[in-house]
């Protein structure tokens, strides 16, 4: 094990031009924004760089990038085999947070142990691809509906649990997630058309047993031209659109959003922080975002493209969708296009598994961009890009790198 | 195959982010002008209502503290003016400007404040002040860049204006808009007729706070962007209209809704009652010790969560009570607090109908046992002698109800709105913070023989004919010390005619006979030294006597309070099992069981009627107009030392055989003896209840 982690270390400096690099510096880009406008959100001028808020945020990126590291140092095949107990691990920590709600009461989302706390929600939307990216592995066409139930179960199983904290937002990522996996997969239109609608069906009957506040959400973005906002969806959503759109084409300046500031915009360092970027930095502030977004997420959908593997390829489909989804859907909300949800902005926001887990997230990634897969080739190819693309590829790795 | 449909997966992707830059785009470039303005304007408020306080009212309903409604102005200091924020804006647009002028922030709003200095003494003057130059030959640059933000957004520079002239531009700025807050509020100290500066100085203090840096930087935050600051309390309603319908001129001041606390009959039974105020940071501690929330700490967006807290929550402006029945009662008098979220426009004003309210709930209304009216009659009687220090309490038998109560001197709420007078009292020796009833121990004097005479006859150390002769002093081998001179010398005296006579060497006598052990244990039976378990703040328990049992037996050596005395008056009237005293109607405090045999009670009780009836009584003087009464009674005085002044006691209870009331009379620091002083009130107020209250108190 030693000589192994060593052969990682020696090996790890290679393989980052090109993708490792872009999402690396993609990513670094969209973390001093959000370190930026989080002092500025939440912590203010006045006190000084760094405030209370900045310091743990930063702190967390440190985490973060210390995790992407060491992850992008592990070779896909390493990772692809920690898949399963990985997927148990965050299963087995989803039922101990619901067991501890069945002592407490309430909403409970986080363990903390000690000084330290963690949302094993985050760290299931990881697993939940990992594991669905090795059941793919074998290239199954998913023509049998058995087949496809067995997936779906799969992600099903991680969706309830996280819906039963509850935290509907996050356990909601995991369909377009596993939607985009199954679609690159290889699924049939038809068998895709078909558990849309019974995802549709499901939604609608699922109505009776959301929370309230769940259900406010969705009414108060029906209702967003209303004057009567009364409820919280309602009035953050205007608030944030006020916000935003006072911004105008240059923003306001730095530390001078006043409409977050004096308090008229909540969340204003986690869920909103977009309307902050959009006040404070106009619309130059919020399309360097999206562009950023956009070059992270197309840069991992490229390594998807390049990878023969098709594990490391499934991998990368599914995080890109996820950190897409994620970052389109908070944006999305703070404009106003869809209801409240609760999700945190990639990178960005203020919240330290969030942040933690989507570095871990771009480590794989670029674990699988560093590594293009060791493939057995008709020409005896042992590495590289093989100009054979469209047959389905077993990698079998030698002796001699194992 | 799996490409293209990744290239599906991107495409998407690029579309849902197209869709989100297209509504930016709307946003930010086409409709940013109305949300700019908006930004500034239509927000929603969380105004929260201090609950009404219960009343305090006597058994006849006569209020002696209520609620009034007032109307309250507070302070936010970041909507005062806009001073700070101009210079943090204009700090970035004049950096590197190639002329020496303060660029810095901080350096612009110090001289902005140097300018606010100058005009100062121009301020509420009622005329309109010219615009006034602030940066003169600014070069093009800069002040083009000035020009062009504050043309594009004059909403985040109010009062800024830069004018061109030939190469160079000069900005100034308009006192009227941008010193606003502190014009408004030195026009306000006008028309309330305060002392110039009054009011601003509640504005400079909570500055100097939010630049503290000792202070830690969410509090700073809390300061300067939440928290409303109390400025005035009850604004004329001329005030309340012009300040409602023009808020504009009145920068940063919210009006709310409050409630001052009024006590009609002050500065009667002031110490009783006490008074309320602001918490104090002490109280703020307990709260938070007990996890009871400060409901304006918190930032509310609607009203779910303040429902849930608001039955334990507080506000930092809520009157508490501080001391007296107002504080130990503050849990029932103290309601439950009630908020409404609104709507305001950019001039405060409200839109629309409240979004949600939850209505203030008033505190439960405490009743006492007291009759006002009688006690106010005790404490007349008490001045018209010229009595300054003094107490009167008078107790229902049938109950214990407290319905007389009289505390002099008397100190009303004045105290607490006059520093120097609050610290000239509170350094008097007079004891103005103290109720006399129930918080002020003295000697008891002679009073105390009737309980010495029950412990004595229960003891069996002497029964009810026993003979002593009293010639003047306890023992002739000291001539100097334990004397007696309350009658004449020579007298062969019983239980009964000591009592009556008041005779001091027959009570040494008992005290020998009993012991210090004995005498204490009789007196704790009766109530002495113990609390009377009314709700009564600051209640006295006295000093327990610890050596010479002979001077005990007279009342000397140790402290009881008024209303001790009272029940020990109680007690006897009795005959044994004695109610607790009801200051709260229906609540009873400690009720007591002594163990004395009735047949001694009529002992004590002869000698005390003997006072009032037989010639050479203690109170039998035909001008202290006692006589005509049915009542027993028992007379002390208490030389003080050093002056030729006495504490004068009267105990006692009417009628003899079915007693209504009982009473205990103290007249402090007067130049005349216990019958003498008190026996006369005594006379007055028995008529005053024969008169009034329809008892039927006569021989």
């Amino acid at each position: 094990m030693i000589q192994e982690v060593g052969n990682w270390f020696r090996d790890w400096r290679s393989g980052w031009a090109g993708p490792a690099s872009l999402l690396v510096l993609a990513s670094l880009w969209l973390l001093l924004i959000g370190t930026i406008f989080v002092y500025s959100a939440a912590d203010g001028p006045e006190g000084g760089f760094p405030g209370a808020y900045s310091e743990s945020h930063m702190k967390k990126i440190l985490v973060g990038i210390v995790g992407l590291l060491i992850v992008s140092m592990i070779p896909p095949k390493r990772i692809e085999s920690f898949s399963v107990l990985f997927y148990g691990g965050t299963l087995v920590l989803l039922v101990l947070l619901l067991v501890w709600k069945g002592f407490e009461g309430g909403v409970v989302r986080w363990i903390r142990i000690g000084g330290f706390g963690m949302q094993p929600s985050e760290l299931a939307k990881i697993s939940t691809v990992m594991v669905i990216a090795t059941a793919l592995r074998p290239g199954k066409k998913l023509q049998r509906w058995s087949d496809l139930i067995k997936l779906t179960l799969v992600a099903v199983i991680p969706f309830a649990l996280i819906a039963s904290q509850p935290d509907l937002s996050t356990a909601l990522i995991l369909v377009p997630t596993v939607a985009a996996m199954i679609w690159v997969a290889g699924i049939e239109w038809k068998k895709m058309a078909t558990l849309s609608m019974i995802l549709i069906v499901l939604a609608g009957m699922s109505w009776p047993t959301m929370p309230n506040y769940q259900q406010q959400r969705i009414i108060s973005y029906l209702e967003i031209g209303s004057v009567a906002q009364d409820f919280a969806g309602g009035y953050q959503v205007t608030q944030s659109i006020i916000a935003m759109g006072s911004g105008g084409p240059t923003g306001k300046g730095l530390h001078l959003g006043s409409h977050h500031d004096l308090g008229y915009l909540p969340e204003d360092h986690n869920d909103f922080i977009f309307s902050v970027i959009g006040e404070e930095w106009g619309l130059v502030g919020t399309i360097s975002v999206l562009i950023g977004t956009l070059v992270l997420v197309l840069t991992i959908l490229g390594v998807a493209w390049s990878c023969r593997d098709p594990f490391g390829r499934l991998v990368s489909v599914g995080l890109a969708a996820q950190i897409g989804c994620q970052a389109c859907i908070n944006q999305a909300v703070t404009v106003g296009l869809v209801p409240v949800t609760g999700l945190p902005l990639p990178l960005i926001s203020y919240g330290g598994t969030s942040i933690v887990t989507t570095l871990l997230a771009i480590g794989i990634v670029i674990s699988i961009a560093r590594k293009p897969i060791e493939v057995v080739h008709p020409d005896g190819l042992q590495k590289g890009v093989s100009p054979v693309q469209h047959r389905p590829i077993r990698a079998r790795v030698s002796k001699q790198q194992a | 195959m799996q490409r293209p449909r990744i290239m599906a997966v991107a495409v998407l992707l690029i579309l849902m982010t197209v869709g989100i830059g297209w509504r930016l785009v709307q946003l930010q470039a086409v409709e940013w002008r109305d949300h700019a303005l908006r930004a500034s304007s239509v927000h929603r408020s969380i105004r929260y209502s201090a609950a009404p306080r219960g009343q305090i009212v006597d058994a006849f309903g006569v209020s002696l503290a209520r609620d009034t409604p007032v109307i309250r102005a507070t302070f936010l200091l970041s909507e005062l003016e806009p001073v700070r924020w101009v210079a943090r804006r204009l700090a970035p647009i004049l950096r590197g400007s190639d002329r020496a002028f303060p660029w810095d922030e901080m350096e612009l709003w110090t001289s902005l404040q140097m300018a606010r200095a100058r005009l100062r003494p121009q301020f509420g003057a009622g005329t309109d002040l010219p615009q006034h130059p602030w940066m003169s030959r600014l070069d093009l640059v800069s002040g083009s860049k000035v020009a062009k933000a504050v043309d594009s957004r004059p909403e985040d520079f109010p009062g800024i204006s830069a004018v061109r002239s030939g190469d160079e531009f000069t900005v100034y700025f308009d006192p009227d808009v941008l010193f606003a807050g502190e014009i408004a509020i030195r026009r306000m100290e006008q028309e309330l007729a305060l002392e110039p500066g009054h009011l601003w100085a509640r504005v400079e203090e909570a500055y100097q706070r939010v630049q503290d840096s000792s202070i830690d930087i969410q509090e700073r935050e809390w300061i300067f962007r939440r928290q409303l600051h109390p400025l005035h309390e009850k604004i004329p309603a001329q005030l309340v209209v012009e300040i409602s319908t023009d808020p504009q001129r009145w920068p940063g001041i919210h009006l709310e809704e409050a409630h001052d606390r009024e006590h009609p009959q002050d500065p009667f039974l002031g110490q009783l009652l006490g008074h309320t105020g602001l918490p104090t940071a002490a109280i703020v501690k307990g709260w938070k010790s007990r996890h009871e929330p400060v409901i304006d700490r918190l930032v509310l967006r609607d009203l779910r969560v303040f429902k849930a807290l608001r039955p334990f929550a507080h506000h930092s402006a809520d009157r508490v009570g501080r001391s007296g029945l107002e504080s130990v009662l503050e849990d029932r008098l103290s309601g439950i607090p009630g908020a409404e979220v609104r709507i305001l426009d950019h001039l405060r004003r409200k839109v629309g109908a409240p979004l949600d309210v939850a209505q203030p709930i008033a505190g439960k209304d405490v009743v006492l046992a007291l009759d006002v009216e009688l006690s106010r009659w005790c404490a007349q009687t008490l001045t018209s002698r010229q009595v300054e220090l003094g107490a009167v309490v008078i107790l229902d038998v049938s109950d214990g109800s407290a319905i007389g109560w009289a505390s002099l001197p008397q100190q009303g709420m004045e105290v607490y709105r006059d520093r120097d007078l609050y610290r000239s009292r509170s350094e008097s020796p007079d004891g103005w913070f103290h109720d006399r009833v129930s918080g002020w121990a003295i000697d008891p004097g002679s009073t105390f023989k009737t309980v010495v005479a029950l412990t004595a006859l229960q003891a069996g150390v002497v029964d009810s004919e026993e003979i002593i002769v009293c010639e003047g002093l306890l023992d002739p081998r000291r001539p100097g010390r334990n004397r007696c001179g309350n009658h004449p010398y020579g007298l062969e005296l019983n239980m009964t005619s000591a009592l009556s006579r008041s005779c001091n060497v027959y009570f040494y006598t008992m005290g020998q006979r009993l012991g210090l052990e004995a005498l204490v244990d009789g007196a704790v039976q009766l109530g002495l030294w113990s609390g009377s378990g009314c709700s009564i703040a600051s209640e006295s328990v006295g000093i327990r006597p610890t050596t010479n049992p002979v001077g005990t037996a007279i009342g000397r050596g140790f402290t009881t309070t008024p209303l001790q005395m009272a029940r020990v008056a109680l007690s006897i009237a009795s005959r044994g099992e004695t109610p607790g005293i009801q200051l709260i109607a229906g609540e009873s405090g400690t009720a007591l069981h002594p163990s004395f045999d009735i047949r001694h009670y009529e002992t004590v009780i002869d000698g005390m009627v003997s006072a009032v009836r037989d010639r050479g009584g203690t109170a039998s003087r035909s001008s202290y107009r006692l006589s005509e009464f049915d009542l027993a009674v028992k007379t002390g005085t208490v030389q003080i030392p050093g002056t030729q002044s006495y504490n004068a006691w009267l105990i006692g209870f009417s009628p003899v055989v079915d007693p209504q009331i009982a009473f205990a009379i103290s007249a402090q620091g007067v130049p005349l003896h216990g019958g003498e002083a008190c026996a006369p009130m005594l006379a007055d107020i028995l008529q005053w209840l024969e008169q009034h209250r329809g008892l039927e108190l006569r021989r």
